[in-house]
This record gives structure tokens, C-alpha cells and sequence, in this order.
């Protein structure tokens, strides 16, 4: 036994100063394509997924540049001339592409995916999730769904909107059925990721960390699995039959076969709506927990918060009808769904005076992660509220299918969900990479996001009550207005990203050495060392209260934290 | 159905009148800014709905953000600071702040379910027109048996602002009385909107919807002008899916355009009435007319298709997929070209794809539009 360590006597006497991390546990382009270790398919997910958005986000410029006046603007540039694609065309195939790359490819895998797998099992004081093999097959699908959304891009595009509705997406000659593969395969990376996080939070719990001692994250992340498993199918099942009924021509959907298109619209929003709940409960999570760990105070109703989630997620599966109001769907059902979808604002509404009372004399620092998520208090409550206009039937009958409705689900799904998801990545960032980031870029990005993103979608509140619809390549003058102030704000929101995209690499690079706690948390993985180590924790850790900060104290020495339970080793 | 739901009914009429004489009427009038002026029977209760959800948002949303920035301020400590409270919960407070909201969001779901309630059927003395929708037109058949189609409008240069350019077409309404859609697709969804009534429907394929209203009737002598929009994505000219909508002051106005609509073709040749047609059909939004027109185009070319000798035009027959060279010129051409507007993809240009809508059109309208062609762009 002796003579190997005394082998290895002067490698680990040069430990301290490179000190062991997952990152440089191994070495080798396969080292990180063959991992097992979810921390690195995290990371590899966070590269795919902001890749993704910066993709998305290029279109959402492309669209917001075509807008700038009515008329063609720029997509009359991308016409072939002598082509049947007209510069309507092509801004059809904007939007959809927009939609569809962020909301399958970049939200909904945003947070549970990438930083979920980080996060989650270092938080639970594990090792891995349950099923690793299953996590990195989970990300090779994510891969293969984001092949088939480029191949759509190389095949002409796709034209049928992010909703594919019938019976036009049965009948567009546009690349519908390999978008349409795609959207299938990544739900297959979706539910998978689901099942393993259900497994991982119940197995995989240490001894002493109850159900309602678990992080906040948790709590949302589990709520997000459970949407994910049980909704995700049904998605599945519907583009099967949408695939059939192209190919085959078997009458599902499509009236001309003898179909119903309304159905369609049920079994889209069966999904998709739910799938709201997949994008803002673990952004919700990330809340909680961010607000709690720079305010240095314990969640204020921690157990309501908790149950909130739950019953988001419950309610998530009851209102898909308030999508289509005036879609012929019966009036009785329209008031169920109507009074059904009131009740999800409850525990949303419950979750921002939850978060600000925790705030109350806590002790704050505005860090960047702070921004981002008093950021997210603020345009949740603007989303949330909004959406009282669209529950409410006789004055969602004027605002459905408006700008309106664009800007409401804007706030809720990139002014929640995805400032939410950097709020996410600015706070464990630290951890990720265990560097710091320049903290005056990113004030500086943040506000650019931030007044950038209200510019840009407050104003679409104004232009939808004018009766502005969506999905307009052309607009009547009357709305120009809106449509150039509109465009402004999302230059602005793109220089913001920009320079986040600038100070995070130059992070990376060369940014300082984080400590293991820069934000005196005390959820485990603040525990272990940043970059954690590969099997995130040597010796398991003290499981105790996550929340209780009077044994965190500030070592201006490091510029970090350190806690008197886990002392660092 | 709904109408009758027991006392909830007196109960929130009381509430309303309450709210109303106190302070709602004025404050709605000024927290609905936002919407365009409402112009039909419905606009007064959506507006109202508006204004009290406004009130209802900033109550709840101006206290929320000053928290934000007050606790940011006032609780903002040093690194190592600890907290001041250690409160982790307070069941009562919690308890509040669930069941306020609760009983406004069941108020809130009442009145526009209640309201939602008087949108749905149609008085039985309503006037009721046809309303059909297919990619990218409207066409409207009223109950006398006369027809119109859309009219998307243009640009008016000069005044920067959207105007009708054939005032006889786009849909006509009597004044002061219930009208009632009944509306059909031929081809894929779309959706009826007129931002001023407060109204909107989908047009299912497949299926007759329906939607009411009853304008209000214009002040002045001139017909009130509105746009009525396509609110559900249809595909390639989905933004150019509008129509000129016209509220007649009287139904001696009303009948006067009635008249003069039906005369259009009096004073016209055939191949101005085949190009009135082309616009008013939509054909023109597919098919240039011009040589050497810019962009990209859906159909083929008008210009010069008549007289294509065999060489110069290629279809692809159905079915078979076969190849076939057709010249454009005489019984032949004709016949080429009444199959094509009839069955468009029996021969379909080559290099084009299978989108052509089917337009229903009556023999002579075919005929004008034969004549049309033939003129366009003819060989000397």
C-alpha cells in the first residue's frame, strides 16, 4: 500500500497551487464528450443554450429591424430574386425560427438543464444525479433537436409560427416536418432531464435534509420535473399526429381530411402551457433563493413559497383554454378556463410579497445577482398583472392575439424566466468557474437589459390595446410610433448582452479567483470549493438549516465568506 | 345558458353602480386611454373592465416597486452585516395578503364573464352578413344577395396615413342596428378583429362562427370609417388581410351604396372590369403586372403571359408530375388559363409552388379577368 502514495509524494505536494477542480480533473476534448460528471453536461448545456439565445436574439433583431417602419425594412435584402419567397416570407420564417429556438431551445432548457445540473446535486451534498448516463444522453438529444432547427434553417426555413397551428401547418410548403422532429427529440431531452431530477430529489436527499429543508431551487425544480414528465408527451403525441397527418394525410387536424384544427389547439396548449410553469418555476426558485442570499435572511414563508410551486404547477395543467378564447372554443368552457386561470395568480402573487417581505430588514447588498433578481420581482409583477387583462374574458376578447399579449408573455417569459436564468448565472457563476466577473460591466450590462427590456415591451402593451395584432410583417402608420420606440429598446437590451457576453469571457480568462462563498450563502454548494471538486464534496457535509446565516461570517482576507459549521478544508 | 347565475347577477349590478357613481366612471374614463375610442355596444363594459383592472394593477403594482426600492435602500448594509430580523414567517399577514387578491380576482372573473355573456348570441332581429374568409381576402355577401370583397387599402403619401382606395367595396353596415357575422373559412384559420367594436372571432375552417355588434351611428353625414384586421396568423400576406369597414349615418346611405356598388361594371370594358377584379380578388397580390416587377413574386408573371409560345411556358401536370410545354395564344390559352383559376394546381407554372388560393368566380368575372390578362403586356 505504501509505495504508490509515496509515488504521488510530489504531485500533491504541488497540489495547493493548482488545486484539484472538475475542470482539470481530466483532460481531452472526449473527457468532456464522454462525461458523466454533471457538472461539466451543465456546462456544456450553459455553452449550447446562450449560444442558442444569442441565435434567437439575432432574430428578435432581424424582426424588431423589419418593424423599425412600415413597409420592407431589411427582409427584402434576403429575397432571391426570381424566388417565390417574398420579404413577407421571410419575416414569417423570423418569427418562427425566434420562437421556436427560444422557447424550446434556450427557456425551457435554460435553468432545470444547465444550471439545474449544476446546481441541484451540489446542493442535495451529492455526487451526481441519479442516472448520469441518462443526463449526458439527455444533452446529446438537446444537441440533436438544436441539428434538426438548423437543418430547418439550411431547408428553406419553416413559416408555420412557434405553435405550428392548423390546418396552415399542415398545408405551408415551408420545412415543417424536420422543425417538427426537432421539437419531438428535444422533448425526449426535456422529460428525461424531468425523471432525473424527480429521482435525484427523492433518492437522493442526504440524511437530515427533509422535504422542507430543502433548498427553495429545489422546491422549484422538483415542481418543473413533475410539469415536465407528465406534460411533455402530450406535446409528443400531438407533432406525431401533425408528422401523420402531412405525410399520410390521415384527418386529424385539418379540415380538408376531416379533422378539427380546434383540437389541435387543445392538445398544443395541454403542453404548452404547462410549459410556461417549466420556464418560470425554477426561475422562481432561482428568486428565492438569490433574494434570500443577498438580503442574509431566511425566506420569509418559506412553507408558502414551497406549497406555491405545487400549486403552480397543479393549477399550470387546469387553464391551457384561456389561450383560446375566441378560438370557437364553447363559452361554457371559456368561463372554466377563465376562472380556473385566476386561481394560478394566487400563489404567483403570494411568491412577490413572499420575496419582499424577505427583503425586510434583512441585510442587502445590491450585487449583481441581487439586480437580477429584484429585476425579476419587478417585471414578474408587471407580467402577472398584465395577465388579469387576458383572464378576464370580455376584455381579453380585444387584447387576444395583439401586441398585447406579445408583451405579456415577453415580461413573463424573458423578463421572468430568462432574467431569472442570468440572475441564475451571475450567482453561481462564481462557482461555475471559480472566477469573478468585472462587477461595473455588469452594472453597466444589467442596466442596458433592463431599461432596454421595458423600453422595448412596455411600449407593445400601448400598441397591442391600439389593436396592433401580432405576427404582422406590415403595420398601418398609426402605429409606427410604438413600432420605432419599440425597436430602440431592443438595441439597447442587445448592447446589454453584449457586454455581458464581453466580461463574462474576459471572466473566464483572467477574471480574479473566486472565493468558495463571495455571497455569504449557505445553501452546500457554497460548501465546497470554487470550481467544486469532482466529486463535489470529499467528506459529506454538516446537513443544517440552509438558511440560517448568524454562523456565515464576512473574511475580508478573501473577499468571501466563511461558515463556522463547514469550516473549509 | 349563463346569463341567469342567481343573485351573483344583482349582486355585482350593485357593486358596479356603487364603484360607478363613486369614482369609476371618471377614473375609467381617464385609465382607459390606452384603447382605441370604442365605437359599439360592447366598448363601454370592455373599457370599463380596462380601466378597473388599471386601478386594480397600479394599486397593487406602485406599493410593490416602492417596497423594492425602499427595503433596497433602507436595509442596504456592509458585507458581514447581519440581518436586522430573523421573522421567518407570520401566518395572518400571509393569510391576508392570499385572500385580498382572491376577492378581487373572483370579482374580476365575474364582471367579464358577465360581460363575455352579452357578447355571445346575436339578437334575432340582427342584420346578417356573410363573412368569407381565405388567404389573404374578405369577402362579405349581405342578406339581399349582393357581394363585396375587401379592400385592403394603401398608402396615402401625402396625409402618412393608411386610406381606402375602391370606397364601394370592404364591408358596409347599416346604421343603429344588431349586425351578426356568420363567418366560414375556405383554407386555414384566421380571425375577425375591429380594434374600435371590441370584437373578435376565429374564422374556423370547417366551421360557421359567429360574432355580433351594433355600431355606433356615425354623428356627421359621412360613413365612419374603420380597419377590420386578421388577428390569426394565415400565412404569407397575413398583415395585408385587412379590410375597409364603413357605419353608414342612415340607410338612405346605406341603400345609395347599395345601389352604386351593383353598377360597377356599367361604364367599363371588360378588361378594366378583369383589373378592378385583380384587385379586388387579390390576384394582384401574387401576380405582377409590370415587366421586370422588383422582388420576389408567388405567382407567375401576368405581363406578357398571353402569347407564350409553347418554348416560353412550362407547367407541371398533377399526379403525374409530368412536364408539359403549353402556349398561352388562343382556344387553347383561354382554356389553360379558366383552369387555372378554377383548379389552379391541374398545371402548375413551373418553378412555383401549390398556394394559390381557390377564389370563387362567377363565369363573366372569369371572362373579365381572361380579357385582362390578354392585355397585359401584349406583343404588338
Amino acid at each position: 500500500m505504501n509505495p504508490p502514495e509515496t509515488g504521488t509524494a510530489a504531485p500533491v505536494a504541488e497540489a495547493p497551487a493548482v488545486p484539484h477542480h472538475y475542470l482539470n480533473h481530466s483532460k481531452g476534448f472526449l473527457s468532456w464528450a464522454l462525461t458523466l460528471d454533471h457538472k461539466r453536461i451543465g456546462i456544456m448545456y450553459l455553452i449550447g443554450v446562450l449560444s442558442c439565445f444569442a441565435l434567437g436574439g439575432m432574430f428578435a433583431l432581424l424582426l424588431r429591424t423589419e418593424l423599425w417602419a412600415p413597409g420592407d425594412t431589411i427582409a427584402g435584402i434576403f429575397v432571391k430574386k426570381g424566388g417565390t419567397k417574398t420579404a413577407q416570407d421571410i419575416y414569417n420564417m423570423w418569427f418562427t425560427v425566434h420562437g421556436a429556438v427560444m422557447v424550446f431551445l434556450v427557456i425551457i432548457p435554460g435553468v432545470p438543464a444547465a444550471l439545474g445540473n449544476f446546481v441541484l446535486p451540489i446542493m442535495l451534498g451529492a455526487k451526481d444525479v441519479a442516472f448520469p448516463r441518462l443526463n449526458l444522453g439527455s444533452f446529446y438529444l438537446w444537441c440533436l433537436g438544436a441539428i434538426f432547427f438548423i437543418l430547418t434553417l439550411f431547408m428553406g426555413g419553416v413559416d408555420a409560427g412557434w405553435t405550428f397551428y392548423t390546418p396552415y401547418s399542415a398545408i405551408t410548403s415551408t420545412a415543417v416536418i424536420p422543425a417538427l422532429v426537432g421539437v419531438f427529440i428535444l422533448g425526449f431531452s426535456s422529460i428525461f432531464t424531468g425523471m432525473n431530477f424527480i429521482v435525484t430529489i427523492h433518492k437522493l436527499r442526504p440524511p437530515g435534509m427533509t422535504w422542507f429543508r430543502m433548498p427553495l431551487f429545489l422546491w422549484g425544480s422538483y415542481a418543473t420535473a413533475v410539469i415536465q414528465v407528465l406534460a411533455t408527451p402530450v406535446l409528443a403525441i400531438t407533432l406525431l399526429l401533425l408528422i401523420m397527418e402531412r405525410t399520410l394525410h390521415v384527418g386529424i387536424f385539418t379540415p380538408e381530411y376531416g379533422g378539427d384544427p380546434v383540437l389541435f389547439q387543445h392538445f398544443f396548449w395541454f403542453y404548452s402551457h404547462p410549459a410556461v410553469y417549466i420556464m418560470i418555476l425554477p426561475a422562481m426558485g432561482i428568486v428565492s433563493e438569490i433574494i434570500s442570499v443577498h438580503s442574509h435572511k431566511r425566506p420569509f414563508g418559506y412553507q408558502f413559497i414551497a406549497y406555491s410551486s405545487v400549486a403552480i404547477a397543479i393549477f399550470g395543467f387546469l387553464v391551457w383554454g384561456h389561450h383560446m378564447f375566441t378560438s370557437t372554443q364553447s363559452p361554457a368552457m371559456n368561463a372554466i378556463f377563465s376562472a380556473i386561470t385566476f386561481s394560478v395568480s394566487i400563489p404567483s402573487a403570494i411568491k412577490v410579497f413572499n420575496w419582499l417581505a424577505t427583503m425586510w430588514g434583512g441585510s442587502i447588498r445590491l450585487t449583481v445577482p441581487m439586480l437580477y433578481g429584484l429585476s425579476f420581482i419587478f417585471l414578474f409583477s408587471i407580467g402577472g398583472l398584465t395577465g388579469l387583462y387576458l383572464g378576464t374574458l370580455s376584455t381579453d376578447v380585444h387584447f387576444h392575439d395583439t401586441y398585447f399579449v406579445v408583451a405579456h408573455f415577453h415580461y413573463v417569459m424573458m423578463g421572468s424566466a430568462l432574467i431569472g436564468m442570468f440572475g441564475g448565472l451571475h450567482h453561481w457563476w462564481p462557482k461555475m468557474t471559480g472566477r469573478l466577473y468585472n462587477g461595473k460591466l455588469a452594472r453597466i450590462a444589467w442596466a442596458f437589459v433592463f431599461v432596454g427590456f421595458n423600453v422595448t415591451f412596455f411600449t407593445q402593451f400601448l400598441l397591442g390595446s391600439q389593436g396592433m395584432p401580432r405576427r404582422y410583417y406590415d403595420y398601418l402608420p398609426r402605429y409606427e410610433i410604438y413600432h420605432k420606440i419599440s425597436t430602440i429598446g431592443s438595441y439597447m437590451m442587445a448592447v446589454g448582452f453584449a457586454i455581458m457576453g464581453v466580461y463574462l469571457l474576459q471572466s473566464i480568462f483572467g477574471g480574479k479567483k473566486a472565493p468558495a462563498n463571495p455571497w455569504g450563502a449557505n445553501t452546500l454548494e457554497w460548501h465546497c470549493t470554487s470550481p467544486p471538486p469532482h466529486d463535489n464534496f470529499k467528506t459529506p457535509p454538516a446537513i443544517e438549516d440552509c438558511y440560517d446565516y448568524s454562523g456565515i461570517d464576512y473574511d475580508p482576507a478573501i473577499g468571501g465568506y466563511t461558515s463556522r459549521a463547514n469550516p473549509p478544508k | 345558458m349563463v346569463g341567469s347565475c342567481f343573485s351573483f347577477e344583482a349582486l355585482s349590478t350593485w357593486s358596479l353602480s356603487l364603484f360607478e357613481s363613486r369614482c369609476g366612471g371618471m377614473l375609467a374614463s381617464i385609465w382607459t386611454t390606452g384603447m382605441p375610442e370604442g365605437k359599439s355596444n360592447f366598448a363601454s363594459d370592455v373599457d370599463w373592465m380596462y380601466g378597473f383592472i388599471n386601478i386594480v394593477n397600479v394599486i397593487f403594482f406602485v406599493p410593490i416597486v416602492f417596497a423594492l426600492v425602499y427595503f433596497s435602500i433602507r436595509f442596504r448594509k456592509p458585507p458581514g452585516a447581519k440581518a436586522e430580523s430573523d421573522v421567518s414567517h407570520n401566518t395572518p399577514l400571509e393569510i391576508v395578503w392570499t385572500v385580498i387578491p382572491m376577492i378581487i380576482v373572483v370579482f374580476m372573473f365575474f364582471i367579464g364573464f358577465r360581460d363575455y355573456n352579452k357578447m355571445l348570441a346575436a339578437p334575432a332581429d340582427a342584420y346578417t352578413i356573410h363573412v368569407k374568409a381565405q388567404q389573404w381576402s374578405w369577402g362579405f355577401d349581405y342578406p339581399n344577395g349582393m357581394h363585396t370583397d375587401y379592400d385592403k387599402g394603401a398608402l396615402d403619401k401625402d396625409n402618412n396615413r393608411w386610406a381606402p382606395t375602391d370606397p364601394d367595396q370592404g364591408l358596409h353596415l347599416p346604421p343603429g342596428v344588431p349586425i351578426r357575422m356568420m363567418m366560414t373559412s375556405d383554407d386555414v384559420l384566421h380571425s375577425f378583429f375591429i380594434p374600435e367594436f371590441r370584437v373578435k372571432q376565429d374564422v374556423v375552417p370547417g366551421k360557421i362562427s359567429s360574432v355580433w355588434f351594433t355600431p355606433d351611428t356615425p354623428l356627421g353625414d359621412e360613413p365612419d370609417m374603420y380597419w377590420l384586421l386578421c388577428t390569426e396568423y394565415c400565412g404569407t400576406s397575413h398583415s395585408e388581410m385587412l379590410s375597409a369597414v364603413y357605419v353608414h349615418p342612415t340607410w338612405d346611405s346605406f341603400l345609395a351604396w347599395q345601389v352604386r356598388a351593383s353598377s360597377w361594371r356599367d361604364e367599363q370594358s371588360w378588361e378594366e372590369r378583369g383589373e378592378i377584379l385583380s384587385r379586388r380578388k387579390g390576384c394582384a397580390q401574387c401576380h405582377s403586372v409590370v415587366a421586370n416587377a422588383k422582388g420576389a413574386w408567388t405567382g407567375p408573371t401576368w405581363y406578357g403571359l398571353w402569347g407564350k409560345t409553347a418554348k416560353e411556358h412550362a407547367v407541371i401536370t398533377r399526379g403525374t408530375k409530368v412536364r408539359e410545354e403549353i402556349a398561352v395564344t388562343g382556344e387553347g390559352g383561354e382554356a389553360y388559363l379558366l383552369e387555372s383559376m378554377r383548379d389552379p394546381f391541374a398545371k402548375l407554372a413551373e418553378g412555383f409552388g401549390e398556394v394559390m388560393p381557390i377564389k370563387r368566380l362567377s363565369e363573366e368575372e372569369i371572362l373579365y379577368l381572361i380579357a385582362y390578362i390578354k392585355s397585359i403586356g401584349k406583343k404588338e
